[in-house]
This record gives C-alpha cells, structure tokens and sequence, in this order.
C-alpha cells in the first residue's frame, strides 16, 4: 500500500501516449482485417447473426467477401430447405391437379347421376376391404349405391356403399371377402359369379367348362345385376384356374381395373336398387 | 515467475470473458471479467504492472470489439491510474470498498468510453441501459476474480 503514486505517472503518461497514438493512427487494413476474423473466431454468432454492416466496416473487400460468404451460405441452406418443402407441396397439388383434371375429362362416360367425394382413409387391417369417403353436402347418398373411380382415363368399378355416417361413408370393397356381384366376360359373353378374397386379386367363378375363356378377356358388371349399373369395367383376366369348385366349371383369375393404393376419388352413383316386378303388375 | 503468472492470467481471464460473454449473458449484457481483472491488478500490483495489464487487457477488448483500436485501452489505462491514486486512502481488499470500486468504476469507465468515442468518431457505441445492469454485474463478478488472483499471487508469493 506504500506505494508512490509518482512511480505511477510515468507509466501511465507512456501507456496513455501509446494509447492516444493508437486511436489515431490511421489503422491499416490489415488490422482491421486480425480484428475482424479474430472476432469472428470466438464470437462468431456477431458475425453470423448481424444483419448491419457495422462488423464489416473499414475491411477490405475479400475478406468482407470470405465473411459475407458464410452468411450467404447460411442463408441459403435455409433457403433450399424451405424450397425443398415447397416443391413437394407444389408436386402433391400437381398431383391433385392432374387427378382432377382427368376426373372432369371423365364426365361425358359417366351418364348417371351421382357425386364425387374424397377418399378419407382405408382399412388399416386390410387395403382391400374397405375404405371411408367424405360425405358431400346435402348428399343424397344411401346404402348399396354402386361406387366408381377413374383409372387409365376409364370408369372402373370399386364396390358399393356399405353404411351412411354423418359426415362420412364406408364403402366396401370388391375385392373384399364378402363382396361378389353377377359379371359378364367381354362385353357379349356369359355371366358368371364375381368376388373378392380379400387381397389384390378378384375371382371369376361359374365359368362353363364348355365356354373357353382366354387371358386378357375384360370382366364387366352384368346387365342382369340389379344393385350395378350394365357393362361398367371391373377388370383383365390374368390366370385361368381349370380346377374349381365344381366338375363343371372353371375359375380365373382377375386383376382389378383399379389400384386401391392411387384411389383418391370416387364417384357414388345414384340407383336404386331394382324393384322386382309384382304378381299384379303381371297379372 | 511473475510475469509467467501474469501471461497465465491474462489467457485466463480472456477465455473467461470468451466463455461468459457466450454461455452466460444476461440479454445483451456479460460480467466484464476483463474489466474486473484490470480493476485487480490495479489494486494489488506495481504501476509498471498494473499499467502493462490493463494496457494489454483493453487492447485485448478493442481486438474483440468492433469500435476504435485503442479506446479501451486508453479507458483501462486511466481507470488504473485513478485506483493507483487512491488506493491508499481506502481498503480495498475488504468486500464493501471492493463493490463501491466497481460500481463507481464501471459507471467512470463508460462516461469515459462514451467520451472517447464521441471525441475520435462522433458516435457513441454503448447504450444508455448500460448503466443500469453492467455495474451491478461488474460488483457482483469483481470480488471473485479479485479473490481468485490474489489467491493466486498470495499462493505463488507474488508481490
């Protein structure tokens, strides 16, 4: 504590000299340039992060540029994130677009009544069972009403509609288990017996064994059927099945006209179920 | 052996101010170790000593910082000279005196700054909100890293 303050001045004269020197002397390029990557070194978030150019004043110009590189960088790494997310967005609307698109080129085949509706969701147990579709305002959807979809720019027939919620429809499937419905093979060829198994694949029973049917030959829904409209696209035969439940006729096997994983639309057509005709009406 | 200590406190004390200003920032606002660490030595150390440190720790300052080359070196230099004057009038290794020092201190220092920087560039980099938080920080920072270095002087019988 002894100490003398006049031992103080002469170094603090020498220091403040040096520091008044310092201040103005016209600091190089160079300096300014230590300073400014030593700064960004141990605090580089003030140079990441300043939006002002404060940071980067009296510097020449490449290391401006090496600083300002990395900002950019930053920028638009971002930037391509965001964009990436925005192409995916714009390819699902493309997507839709074209779907839509296809849907309204579609119109003039469908000469029944009826509405379009999206899909919701599908069985998650099963695919090929059943799937739910949003139920359109003011719908006059009711249980049994046949159900179509486009595929390849035709109408394929999907199923029925099993039960009416409301806000929404389960409609099942002709590939389910339980579905089957009357068809005929090619367009002028016998009726036979159409149901599904539950899997990606529907089976044509009843076939005569006299009747010889090749690979290839479309199945339709029949005009006898009196829930489906006549002559509506169910699907290829793929695999003829000589052995089937009875000695005299045969099966095959039939891909479905649709892919239930690309169903996003459907369209429910209005038709009653056909009433017979009465004993009086005969009479 | 002393002037190894002091290089050693020296890189210390900048990794402190590195490691706070980073990790432990209160908003806008860090204890200013460097500003403690000057305040210490001026305190315990020679002119000579004293003077050297502080020079090197503003200049240490002004290399970070953004403002002119020389400004906080020329602060610390006549904050030290000012303590070098009335160090023997109080006692300032006790607690109280240690906060009134860094308060006071820290309040001289940014009128000083202020005035430097107004004199060589017209501008006035720190804000007024400043002095509201920094000198309460600088009290509460000051007397552990008076006690860390004195310890350490004290330990390796430095005078």
């Amino acid at each position: 504590m002894g100490r003398n303050v006049e031992n103080a001045r002469k170094p603090f004269l020498f220091f403040f000299a040096l520091s008044i020197f310092l201040l103005i002397f016209p600091a190089t390029k160079v300096l300014h340039s230590a300073r400014i990557i030593l700064s960004y070194l141990l605090y580089p978030d003030i140079n990441l992060y300043s939006k002002n150019l404060w940071y980067l004043r009296n510097v020449p110009r490449n290391v401006e540029n090496l600083l300002k590189t990395e900002q950019r960088n930053i920028f638009l790494e971002n930037k391509i994130k965001s964009n990436r997310i925005l192409i995916e967005r714009l390819q699902m609307l493309e997507d839709e677009n074209r779907r839509l698109t296809n849907l309204l080129n579609l119109r003039p085949q469908l000469p029944w009544k009826g509405e379009w509706a999206r899909v919701l969701s599908k069985n998650p147990d099963n695919w090929h069972s059943f799937l739910f579709i949003e139920k359109p305002e003011n719908s006059k959807i009711k249980v049994n009403f046949p159900t179509v979809t486009e595929s390849r720019g035709r109408v394929v027939f999907v199923g029925r509609v099993l039960e009416v919620f409301p806000s929404y429809i389960k409609v099942i499937l002709v590939t389910d288990r339980n579905s089957s419905y009357v068809c005929t093979l090619g367009r002028d060829g016998p009726d036979a017996l159409v149901e599904g198994r539950g899997k990606s694949k529907i089976f044509v029973k009843y076939i005569p064994m006299r009747l010889e049917v090749k690979k290839g030959v479309e199945v339709f829904t029949s005009p006898s059927s009196m829930i489906l409209p006549s002559f509506i696209y169910m699907g290829k035969v793929e695999k003829i099945q000589p052995q089937g439940e009875f000695p005299n006729y045969y099966m095959a096997q039939v891909a479905p006209g649709f892919d239930v994983r690309k169903v996003r639309e459907v369209f429910v057509i209005y038709r009653e179920q056909t009433k017979g005709v009465s004993v009086e009406e005969i009479k | 052996m002393k002037t190894f200590l002091c290089v050693a406190i020296l890189i210390f004390i900048g990794f402190c101010q590195w490691f706070f200003s980073d990790f432990f920032s209160l908003g806008l606002f860090s204890p200013d170790v460097v500003f403690s660490a000057c305040l210490t030595f001026a305190v315990l150390q020679t002119p000579v000593t004293a003077f050297l440190m502080c020079f090197i720790f503003g200049l240490y300052k002004d290399m970070l910082g953004s403002s002119l080359v020389g400004a906080n070196a020329l602060v610390y230099t006549v904050v030290c000279y000012t303590i070098l004057v009335v160090r023997k009038h109080f006692d300032f290794e006790s607690f109280i005196p240690q906060l009134g020092l860094a308060f006071i201190m820290s309040v001289f220092s940014f009128i000083l700054y202020q005035l430097v920087s107004q004199v060589f560039t017209g501008a006035e980099p720190l804000k007024v909100s400043f002095l509201f938080i920094k000198p309460f920080l600088n009290a509460v920072i000051f007397p552990i890293v008076f006690a860390f270095i004195f310890s350490l002087f004290k330990h390796f019988k430095v005078q």
